[in-house]
């Protein structure tokens, strides 16, 4: 049972911005949870990646299930460079904040092995042409460091920027 | 022209926000990084889509061999 649960930031979004990273995250929790929710000004419904330690290379194995109005899927890699999107967004830019989520970094302080986390998602979207969304997931990356921060970005090649309104709070549980 | 991308960097020890614009380093850097995780990301779906189509095509062959479809997507599935 937790017996500490606290807020340690927010990022809020004013403008676009391309990433978001929470730097010198504090190393006194046992755990760490990540609710937040974001919008998007591409037009091609991006996914979320989210990686710790700012970890670019392949280095991540994932497994996640999805479900829209297409049915039940689910997606899986190793050795791959992202912990997966955790969820294609919307391609409105009138809703700032249609995708919902949360994700879990279970002893996030390191040297138990590897770094895990796991991951919930759910899209509403505004177009027609996509329909609403929601995922769950879980994913290992091959890291044994301490997670000191966390890097939100837009999958895709160009430049892809969340939307102002996006607001993502970190915090920490004993 | 086209706007500078902004990075948000939150700095969880003193709560600062700062929005910051990204160098022309880190932005070439982000583009080579995008195209590279795009080509794998397509490849994934496409080792994906593949699985999908052969799971597919032996439930079809299952059942024309006179399994249920449940017990043929019971058995494509193991």
């Amino acid at each position: 049972m937790a017996t500490s649960f606290k807020a340690i930031a927010t990022a809020t979004l004013t403008s676009t911005a391309t990433s978001i990273t929470f730097s010198s995250i504090p190393q006194t929790y046992t755990h760490l949870w990540i609710m937040g929710q974001a919008g998007t000004t591409a037009t091609d419904a991006p996914a979320i990646y989210a990686r710790p330690n700012n970890i670019t290379s392949s280095s991540y194995d994932y497994a996640n299930i999805y479900v829209d109005s297409g049915g039940i899927t689910q997606r899986n890699a190793l050795n791959t460079d992202r912990s997966l999107g955790l969820l294609d967004m919307t391609d409105s830019t009138a809703n700032s904040s249609n995708t919902g989520f949360e994700i879990v970094y279970p002893l996030y302080k390191g040297g138990l092995g590897n770094n895990t986390y796991l991951f919930n998602a759910n899209s509403q979207r505004t177009a027609t042409s996509v329909s609403n969304q929601a995922s769950w997931g879980v994913s290992n990356v091959n890291d044994t460091n301490a997670i000191t921060s966390i890097v939100f970005s837009l999958q895709g090649s160009g430049t892809r920027s969340f939307a102002a309104g996006t607001k993502i709070t970190l915090y920490g549980l004993d | 022209m086209t706007d500078t991308p902004m990075k948000l960097v939150v700095n969880c020890e003193t709560g600062e926000q700062t929005l910051e614009p990204l160098t022309a380093e880190e932005i070439a850097e982000m583009e080579a990084q995008a195209v590279e995780a795009e080509a794998r990301r397509a490849a994934e779906e496409e080792a994906n889509q593949i699985k999908a189509e052969l799971k597919a095509s032996a439930i079809a062959k299952l059942t024309a061999l006179g399994l249920t479809e449940e017990e043929a997507t019971a058995f494509a599935s193991n």
